[in-house]
């Protein structure tokens, strides 16, 4: 059900082909980190910068809007045009996709959480269905970035960390843009650095934010800074 | 379960298709203004409704099987939950606030008393979450209707799919409540020119345009909108109402007004019910201090007197629709009254 096979979406001012001779594949995978490592669940990571370890048990986040430019800000969305990377679904974490062949890509660009569009219309399936746990139940909205770890640093109950970021009504608006630079690789690796994340001050002072406030809006708009194309 | 095997090949037989012959529209009187839900995104088939009526009452949707939307709503009450001041969950636990009664939802944008619900379809994860209410999480209520037949065969003729979702089950408990409709009281009748308001009704609803009108708005009798009604705060509950939402100062204290159509079912009144008889709301009213409310219909003093209470209460009674909380449509459904083993 996750993963592989989208397609290009028609848009207005959007670069759209059907014919599938003028088409390539590309590759997109989201990659998190410790330690510049690739993140692996339940595992436990010494944080020199913390002077402790630290260890994720869930991370999900939803990702939105998912575009390339050319150098004329011509764009092409790559569909689903939202999806939810779940750790624990390694299937979620690629992505593949049919683009206009021939034109030259410069830039790219997603958004980290969901708009209030959909926020506000009712009930959605698939990568949105209330039943990936992504939806808060005593307050409308989704939670846009959900991490849970632990570590002994953490004073909370059973030293849990837990991040519910969320919140799409101003002044409380969790969503973040994102755009890089697109060098025309077929394949694309996102690196999302849970180091910079993982800071003294989070850990032992905001170990636990999990509705939309000013807590979770500094915790958001510091989220973008953890990703970047490449290795 | 062979029955229900019958069922679902009849219906691969006959091709159960999403025609649009089979979409219902709903049925609203024309002093009624257009509903707000967007039936676009959930258009309602009878089979749906079924199967959220089938859901609303049943007490699988709670952790312990013992409590389902109905124990809080009930149809007897126009789907208010009557007696209790605060409502009654799982385990007897007891929460903060009175619940609603439910009708003419299909005209509401904000849901609860604070508004923290922004679509009818989101609703439902508030109850079905809550400790205190039926301590369930919908991906596990989806996974006991998955392994429970007649539900599997309900969802199949409601969704073309035995599978049940988050999507589909939120969107057949909308459905149901749609259908909710209590547009047949006298003030209705009335409206279409089929009734007359005796004397004392008509001297009540003079009253009623000049200080309640403007909140509890004609012909829902709410403008679903928040405002403050000048209640003080029950200091054992702390309830700043829609403040805690935007957390913004200038919205402590302001809650969704209800609206006053049956209200003789729909007892006790307010967000932590705190009246039980409408005298005592009228005497809240009219104690109001001038200036104690701004920029409203309760900045000015009512200066009610008693036989102006009983006129402006006749005048309430006309919105109480005896044919909609009497129909046997919104009751215990067949479906669960008739259940096999599975
Ligand atoms: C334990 C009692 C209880 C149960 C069970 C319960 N409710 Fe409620 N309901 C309430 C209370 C209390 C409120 C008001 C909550 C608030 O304002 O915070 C409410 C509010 C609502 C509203 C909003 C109405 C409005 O005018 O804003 C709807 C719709 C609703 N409930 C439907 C349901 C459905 C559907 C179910 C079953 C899935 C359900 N309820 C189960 C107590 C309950
Ligand atoms: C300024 C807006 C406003 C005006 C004017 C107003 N109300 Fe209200 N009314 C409200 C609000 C808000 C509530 C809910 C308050 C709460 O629960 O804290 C409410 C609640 C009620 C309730 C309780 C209903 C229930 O289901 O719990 C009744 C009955 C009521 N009002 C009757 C009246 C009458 C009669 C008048 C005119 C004499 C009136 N109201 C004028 C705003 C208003």
């Amino acid at each position: 059900m996750l993963g592989s096979l989208c397609s290009v979406s028609a848009q207005s001012g959007a670069i759209v082909s059907t014919d599938k001779d003028s088409t390539q594949d590309i590759q997109f995978r989201f990659q998190p980190q410790i330690n510049s490592e690739p993140l692996k669940l339940g595992r436990s990571y010494y944080i020199s910068g913390l002077e402790d370890s630290v260890s994720i048990e869930k991370l999900k986040f939803y990702i939105a809007e998912l575009t390339l430019y050319n150098a004329e800000m011509t764009h092409v969305h790559i569909s689903p045009a939202t999806f939810l990377i779940d750790m624990e679904d390694s299937a979620s974490l690629q992505r593949s996709c049919a683009i206009p062949k021939g034109v030259s890509y410069q830039k790219l660009s997603f958004s980290l959480g969901l708009d209030s569009a959909i926020q506000c219309s009712g009930a959605k399936g698939g990568e949105l269905d209330p039943t990936r746990g992504m939806y808060w139940s005593w307050q409308s909205g989704y939670i846009n970035l959900k991490l849970e770890g632990t570590s002994n640093s953490c004073p909370a109950r059973n030293h849990l960390i837990q991040y519910h970021i969320g919140g799409f009504q101003s002044p409380y608006n969790t969503r973040q843009s994102l755009v890089f630079e697109y060098d025309h690789s077929p394949s694309i690796l996102i690196t999302m650095d849970l180091n910079k994340l993982l800071t003294e001050k989070n850990i032992t002072e905001n170990f636990q934010i999990m509705s939309p406030n000013q807590k979770a809006m500094d915790f958001a708009k510091n989220l973008p800074d953890l990703f970047r194309i490449g290795p | 379960m062979k029955s229900n095997l019958i069922v679902l090949l009849i219906c691969a037989f006959t091709g159960l298709s999403f025609t649009s012959e089979r979409v219902l529209y709903l049925l609203y009187p024309s002093h009624f203004p257009a509903p707000t839900y967007n039936l676009t995104d959930n258009p309602l088939l009878q089979e749906s409704i079924d199967l959220g009526q089938m859901l609303f009452y049943d007490p699988i949707l709670s952790k312990d099987y013992s409590i389902s939307c109905a124990s809080c709503h009930s149809p007897y009450n126009a789907f208010a939950h009557t007696d209790h001041d605060l409502s009654h969950g799982i385990n007897d636990s007891i929460g903060t606030r009175n619940a609603p009664a439910l009708f003419n939802l299909a005209w509401q944008t904000s849901f609860m008393w604070d508004g923290a619900v922004n679509h009818l379809d989101m609703q439902s994860l508030a109850p079905l979450s809550h400790p205190s209410e039926m301590g369930e999480n919908i991906k596990d209520v989806v996974e006991k209707l998955s392994n429970t037949m007649r539900y599997r065969t309900a969802f199949y003729n409601a969704w073309a799919d035995s599978l049940p979702t988050g999507e589909r089950f939120l969107k057949s408990i909308t459905q149901f409540q749609l259908t909710l409709i209590s547009a047949t009281a006298k003030y209705d009748r009335v409206m279409a020119g089929n009734d007359v308001l005796s004397p004392q009704e008509a001297m009540g609803y003079a009253l009623f345009k000049d200080h309640c009108g403007s909140c509890h708005t004609e012909p829902l009798f709410s403008s679903y909108g928040f405002s403050k009604n000048g209640l003080p705060v029950d200091t054992t509950l702390d309830d700043y109402g829609r403040y805690r939402v935007t957390k913004n100062d200038e919205d402590s204290l302001l809650f969704k007004i209800p609206s006053l159509r049956n209200l003789s079912y729909t007892f006790p009144y307010m967000h932590d019910g705190r009246y039980l008889k409408l005298n005592e709301v009228l005497n809240h009213y009219n104690i109001l201090e001038a200036g104690m409310i701004d920029d409203s219909a309760l900045s000015r003093p009512m200066n009610l007197s008693s036989k102006d209470k009983v006129d402006l209460i006749s005048f309430l009674m006309t919105l109480n629709d005896t044919a909609f909380v009497l129909n046997p449509q919104n009751k215990f459904p067949q479906s669960l009254q008739m259940r096999s083993k599975n």
